[in-house]
């Protein structure tokens, strides 16, 4: 008897809208070494809000002289996939960590002193496009000790 | 003086140490919900049995935690109050543009080098959904700091005000109106023209062309009012000299200064005429020598920068040129 693995819609949904969330922490953190708010690469893994806010955060450091060095960690689980059988919207619930990506300021090298770092609950919401790619949508970072 | 070098370097060395040892901001900071909160950030919010809005983040404002899109924008807002030792912040205009689908739609250069002093203090900015409006007039504001403040924060993005619902607070001149203001305050110095030789020039012989130094130099002027600054600066870049004999000579610097070493037969490194005809039938006698300095003007500040139309000053002089043999004074 032999049996061969079918991959299912909603594993395939789960696997691409991960891929997105890590690839958009990712494509964030590469642009935030220069604060390059403009960076094309942001939109690769998210649009809308989550796009939107990222480049307005980006552009808010620039203009405050601060940039960020490192990369964040990210445990990332799937919470709900919807609808099960043709998927197109992905939930997912995050603990990340900030702390081994911190921001400096540009004029002295020194660390940005004036804000917390460490773990924190995340929220996204990742969606299919048209292209049949998955985006980051929206998230919600919460306060550092949130998870 | 040698020696020195290396100990100021250790001692750079040991600030940054005490410096790494305190909180030290991380990457989500600038993006979080304290940040700018949404429904989004308010269900994951009740996921976690946590309110969006940074906890203990202004310990004086408990009452506006988690006041969500309830509070309208606070721009230009003073949420420390007026008596607090914090710094005077508010939302001035900017030129961001998100981008769209990855184009980059925009340049900004920033000449700003001073890091402003922004007070950390979680306000609920205006809602997603003004992202949607944002076609229409308005700008993106951002939230800048003056003066001293007991603490540095940094953290506003920028938000979305469309033109008719800017604050009385927030609508200050634009970067634009005060760079008028600031290129209206400029001075720049009036020239002074030297010569050489000094008295008669001679036809056939160099004459040596400058100005006097005092006349050259960066100028600058700046107008601000509380939340933006911007400075207008003034260059020479060239001087355009008119010979009165129909030459016109341009250079690009002052010219070299004649010493009383120098050879009077070499004609100036940078800056110079030979007339060819004296000016006996000119009116007077004398040619009407004019020079004019070409000033670049440019202005930053405020998150942005330009250029005004080049500004001129200029000085005028007569010089008496006479032909050689006339003077028999042994020249060739």
């Amino acid at each position: 008897m032999t049996t061969s693995v079918v991959p299912q819609p909603a594993d395939q949904a789960k696997e691409g809208a991960v891929a997105a969330y890590l690839g958009m922490w990712s494509d964030m953190a590469d642009a935030a070494v220069t604060s390059d708010w403009q960076s094309p690469k942001l939109a690769l893994n998210a649009t809308a809000d989550a796009l939107s806010r990222i480049s307005r955060g980006l552009y808010a450091d620039h203009y405050n002289g601060l940039v960020t060095k490192g990369k964040p960690i990210n445990h990332p689980t799937v919470e709900s996939v919807e609808p099960a059988a043709a998927p197109t919207t992905v939930n997912i619930v995050d603990c990340g960590d900030d702390s081994p990506w911190l921001k400096y300021r540009v004029d002295t090298g020194q660390r940005a002193d004036d804000g917390p770092s460490g773990r924190r609950h995340i929220d996204a919401k990742v969606k299919k496009a048209v292209d049949g790619s998955w985006k980051v949508v929206d998230f919600a970072i919460q306060d550092v000790g949130t998870c | 003086m040698l020696t020195r070098v290396p100990a100021l370097g250790g001692m750079i060395v040991t600030l940054l140490l005490i410096s790494a040892a305190t909180a030290s901001a991380g990457g989500w900071g600038s993006v979080d919900c304290a940040q700018e909160s949404s429904p989004y950030c308010e269900l994951g919010a009740g996921k976690t049995g946590k309110a969006p809005g940074g906890a203990g983040r202004v310990p004086d404002q408990p009452g506006r935690k988690g006041g969500g899109g309830q509070v309208a924008p606070p721009v230009g807002d003073r949420i420390m109050g007026d008596n607090s030792p914090a710094a005077k912040c508010s939302y001035v205009r900017s030129n961001f543009q998100p981008p769209a689908n990855g184009v980059q739609t925009v340049a900004f250069h920033d000449t700003v080098r001073a890091v402003p002093r922004v007070v950390l203090a979680y306000a609920p900015l205006s809602r997603a959904s003004t992202l949607l409006s944002q076609r229409r007039g308005g700008a993106w504001y951002v939230y800048r700091c003056t003066g001293a403040g007991f603490r540095d924060g940094l953290y506003r993005a920028p938000i979305w005000l469309p033109d008719g619902e800017v604050p009385a607070e927030a609508a200050v001149p634009s970067p634009q109106e005060l760079a008028e203001q600031a290129r209206a305050q400029l001075h720049l110095p009036s020239p002074r023209i030297e010569a050489n030789p000094a008295g008669d020039k001679l036809v056939s012989l160099p004459t040596w062309l400058w100005l006097d130094r005092s006349g050259w130099g960066r100028q600058q002027a700046t107008a601000a009012v509380p939340g933006v600054s911007v400075t207008a600066v003034a260059t020479p870049k060239s001087v355009s000299w008119s010979m009165g004999d129909g030459n016109t000579v341009s250079c690009s610097g002052p010219g070299t200064p004649f010493t009383a070493r120098g050879d009077a037969s070499a004609a100036s490194p940078d800056c110079g005429h030979t007339y060819h005809r004296s000016s006996a039938t000119a009116p007077g006698q004398q040619y009407p020598v004019g020079a004019t300095i070409h000033w670049m003007v440019t202005w930053s500040g405020a998150g942005a920068s330009g250029t005004f139309p080049d500004l001129t000053t200029s000085a005028t002089a007569a010089f008496r040129v006479a032909e050689v043999q006339a003077l028999g004074t042994g020249h060739r």
